[in-house]
């Protein structure tokens, strides 16, 4: 009797357990969640869908449906508010939420898995572009969504429209997908997805914007062939260390179509060194190091592989100007000359590979001491077809034979007329070698090479070897890294003549265009300088800046010529400027679809400094110690402003915001107007500020993000 | 003398004539419905009209109405290629928006507003702010200046009584301007979900029930042993 007592409280606790926890929110499951900066939802970047319906607690949909969320949920979403059967939609495409295989595919679904027991779904999708075995990264173009009338979709969910039906397994509720968290309550059998506080629900505009994701790769070995895949909110960095000072390249190659990927250099404190597309080449000393791999445009998969380069192997010979001490064994007493071919042992660094070959005159003269102090002059015996700088990092070994060009003196009988012998020499100058092209180039010239935190330097860009017919017109790209140093104050000289025609675009995100035309009949007929413009220290570091050019002979085509770039270095302050730093650090990550500008303001309004963002939206800037006003911009959105107090040889973060779309015209205000401006816009591609995604076109999915905003007002608090 | 004042009374016409003339001729926006009096159910059609010698590619208006009385339906307007834009709602005014690619001349009806009557009301449908739009230098919509706001109420008579509603005819793609244009199936508590809070509440009661009867055993269970 007693037994049958407890087992009646048992199943009235049970009871109520059972009540009490399907009356709230759902709660994660102990399962293991994926990384929240993982996943992003199963459109294009940078583009907003709705959710038509989501999640179901058997009452919309029978049990076993695959929205129930007992089996894990599933969400349809599409690309705006009333998709029509028969509409267009082979633009409307599905991609990736994260890098993994193809494992199942048939004329309308595709299943994807991620690892670790993670598996999405794709259904109702046509034009697949993948098949069983594939891997596909991130943003990938998977399909486009089935239209349900032309196109066939899987059975029994043409309603209400086109769409996609997605499934995320084990528990989609535990995914954040580009920052969106999935909240779904059962009594009342809503679903809505939140993001930095915003909750929206079903039509409402989802803006797929991942939050930045760098993933640590691991280590990287000599000569190893490693894979991964990045897009424009996913970056991966691998590490290698090196134990002595190396001369290495890194080499990155784009086995997907229109990924351009970027290998940054970053030193253990995870400080850019260098950069470079492609391949990077680089000595480095000995230490920890970060090899960086990001997009400059477009997503997809890349191969890496690290090569050091065999010292031995530097065949450049040095060309150097500078004085060279040598201690001989021989005792010569007269003055001699000596043939020297000089191998280095150190490695020099080149801004190209090339190997130029020379023999080098040396005139001695010889002491009694038997230390031969000399002058050395290069002397090329042909044309040398570059230019490098030499950097003497250690003791040269070099080789020289001794003819002397008097009688030796019979009272040393130690003494070889001609002899081999081992010199060693001490290089007190760093060594240039001058080697140019032949043929017409671009040269980009920084002076001075080294800067100073907020000194500016000036770089001159100058056409070389121009063609006796001459050069109509020029367009020069200049690229550098704009985390580094800025540029500004863009002067056009007159190669082309007095009166030219020019045209400036940027300077944005380490990039400017200057397009120079001479007027009339004028033509660049000599070499000598295109422009100058200045360069500023914005962060210590090394970066190359490279002007290249395309020029045109006046029959309506540009044709590249050769580039040579140069390389700038940004340094601390000196000690002898002031034993305290005069400025700090300034970052932070603003996220909107568009171009964002970071302006600091002083107390009194007037403005400190004003940079653009990075791609994805980080932005490093530097400013004297102190309180100011940030205020971060982006056309068509809201303001964010905050409060910014900058320390002195400090580092100070702001905190990440989302700018809001809608604000087409810049009033601070998102109403009708600006609604009135997408209307009248519909389908162009002008007003940029209307194109809210930033897709290149104006219509109904920018009005979607406008209306999500509808009647804001003033600067988002920041 | 009668010859006189009709040379006087002509030309006083002749002025009145003129001036009415120019005030037409100002730009101006106004309502008007096609009539004051209505049975509950029954649809009000309401239409905002312009006078404007500039072309425009939009305009933008906002009625306030009484939500006991009325339920705003749908907004559509008559001008070729003037299409509605899609824009939150808020209960109590009707926000509408309509804006077209391409200049257009709007004389007359600029938009039909329609709401269907609730009840026994006395009511105003107010023009609480109206204006047209032009693209400006920037390539943004901008008010055309100087427009004046005519007639901004139209006084309502809502009979308790329920009228036939009416199947309207309307051209053009309609604006929808009710509160909440999406879906409803998510905005109530689904039927299953009642039934099983009712059935999980019925097994809770019948639970406490049979603890308190077990509770209170012992004594007879003492009884039962004597």
């Amino acid at each position: 009797m007693k037994s049958k007592k407890i087992l009646q409280v048992i199943l009235l606790l049970a009871l109520l357990v059972s009540s009490a926890t399907n009356n709230g929110n759902v709660q994660a499951a102990a399962t293991t969640p994926p990384p929240v900066d993982m996943f992003q939802f199963p459109w294009e970047q940078g583009q907003s869908w709705i959710a038509m319906d989501g999640f179901d607690n058997g009452t919309r949909r029978l049990p076993s449906s695959p929205h129930n969320h007992k089996i894990g949920g599933a969400v349809d979403f599409a690309p705006h508010v009333n998709m029509k059967i028969g509409e267009d939609t082979s633009n409307f495409w599905v991609t990736a939420a994260a890098a993994g295989v193809v494992i199942e595919k048939s004329t309308c679904h595709l299943k994807i898995d991620h690892g670790n027991g993670w598996i999405t779904e794709y259904w109702h999708l046509d034009n697949l572009q993948v098949k069983v075995g594939d891997n596909v990264s991130r943003n990938q173009r998977l399909a486009i969504i089935a239209n349900s009338k032309y196109q066939k979709v899987c059975i029994g969910n043409e309603y209400p429209g086109p769409h996609l039906h997605f499934v995320m397994r084990p528990k989609m509720i535990e995914t954040i997908f580009s920052g969106w968290k999935i909240n779904y309550n059962i009594s009342t059998n809503i679903t809505t997805f939140t993001k930095n506080g915003q909750t929206v629900g079903s039509y409402q505009p989802i803006l797929n914007i991942p939050n930045l994701q760098i993933v640590s790769r691991g280590q990287l070995a000599w000569d190893t062939f490693y894979n991964g895949s990045i897009d424009a909110y996913r970056y991966e960095k691998w590490s290698f260390t090196l134990m002595d000072e190396s001369n290495f390249d890194i080499t990155v190659s784009p086995p997907s179509p229109g990924l351009i990927p970027q290998i940054v250099l970053l030193n253990e404190n995870g400080v850019e060194i260098a950069r470079a597309n492609g391949k990077l080449n680089t000595t480095q000393a000995p230490g920890n190091y970060f090899v960086q791999i990001q997009p400059e445009a477009g997503s997809g998969f890349y191969n890496l592989i690290l090569h050091k380069n065999n010292p031995s192997g530097a065949t450049a010979t040095p060309t150097s100007t500078g004085t060279l001490i040598f201690t001989e064994t021989a005792t010569p007493t007269s003055t001699s000359i000596v043939t020297e071919t000089a191998t280095p042992s150190n490695t020099p660094i080149f801004t190209e590979t090339t190997t130029p070959t020379s023999t080098l005159v040396f005139t001695e003269t010889a002491t009694p001491t038997s230390t031969l102090i000399f002058t050395e002059t290069a002397i090329f015996t042909n044309t040398p077809t570059s230019t490098g700088t030499l950097v003497p990092t250690d003791t040269p070994t070099s080789t020289a034979t001794l003819v002397p060009t008097s009688t030796p003196d019979p009272s040393t009988p130690t003494f070889v007329p001609t002899s081999t012998f081992t010199a060693t020499a001490t290089s007190v100058s760093t060594a240039t070698a001058t080697a140019l092209p032949t043929v017409p180039f671009v040269w980009t010239v920084a002076t001075p090479k080294n800067l100073v935190l907020g000194e500016t330097g000036l770089i001159t860009v100058s056409l070389n070897n121009v063609p006796a017919e001459g050069y109509k017109s020029a367009e020069f790209t200049c690229t550098y890294n704009p985390s580094l140093i800025e540029s500004s104050n863009i002067t056009i000289s007159n190669l082309f003549g007095t009166d030219t025609v020019s045209a400036i675009s940027g300077p944005q995100n380490g990039v400017f265009i200057v397009a120079i035309a001479g007027s009339g009949n004028n033509k660049a007929t000599a070499s000598g300088t295109a422009f100058t413009f200045n360069v500023t220290g914005m962060q210590i570091g090394q970066t190359g800046i490279e002007c290249t050019a395309r020029v045109s002979q006046g029959v309506n085509s540009l044709e590249s010529i050769a580039s040579i770039a140069d390389i700038i270095t940004v340094l601390g302050n000196t000690p002898t400027v002031t034993p305290m730093p005069t400025s700090g650090l300034l970052n932070g990550q603003v996220f909107a679809s568009k171009a964002i500008t970071i302006r600091l303001y002083n107390p009194d309004n007037s403005i400190a400094t004003s940079v653009p963002s990075n791609v994805d939206g980080t932005f490093n800037l530097t400013a004297p110690g102190g309180t100011y006003t940030i205020v971060a911009s982006a056309e068509g959105f809201l303001n964010a402003q905050g409060s910014a107090v900058v320390i002195n040889g400090g580092t100070t973060t702001m905190p990440l915001v989302s700018l809001i779309a809608g604000d087409i015209d810049g009033n601070s205000i998102i109403d009708q107007f600006d609604a009135l401006t997408i209307g009248m816009s519909y389908n162009a591609s002008s007003p940029a500020a209307a194109d809210l995604n930033n897709d290149g076109i104006i219509n109904i999915l920018d009005l979607e993000l406008l209306a999500a905003n509808y009647r804001r007002s003033g600067a988002l608090a920041w | 003398m009668k010859t006189i004042n009709s040379i006087i009374l002509a030309i006083i016409f002749s002025f009145i004539s003129i001036f009415k003339v120019n005030a037409q001729s100002a730009e101006t926006i106004w309502i008007v419905a096609e009539t004051v009096a209505y049975k509950t159910g029954e649809t009000v059609t309401v239409t905002v009209n312009a006078v404007t010698a500039t072309p425009i590619q939009g305009f933008t208006f906002q009625i306030r109405y009484d939500p006991a009385c009325l339920q705003p339906v749908n907004a559509t307007s008559p001008i070729s290629g003037m299409n509605g834009l899609q824009l939150p709602q808020t209960t109590g005014l009707v926000d509408a928006s309509f804006a077209s690619t391409a200049p257009q001349t709007a004389n007359g009806v600029l938009a039909e507003v329609r709401f269907i009557t609730l009840g026994g009301c006395q009511t105003n449908l107010t023009l609480e702010s109206a204006a047209l739009a032009v693209r400006n230098e920037s390539g943004f919509a901008a008010p055309l200046t100087g427009v004046i706001v005519g007639e901004k109420t139209v006084a309502l008579n809502i009979d308790k009584e329920v009228g036939t509603s009416q199947n309207i005819e309307i051209s053009g793609t309609p604006l929808v301007l009710g509160p909440d244009i999406a879906p409803t199936s998510d905005s109530a508590i689904p039927t299953g979900t009642i039934t099983i809070l009712a059935v999980l509440g019925v097994l809770v009661l019948v639970g406490v029930f049979i603890l308190i009867k077990q509770l209170s055993g012992p004594s007879n269970s003492k009884n039962f042993q004597k």
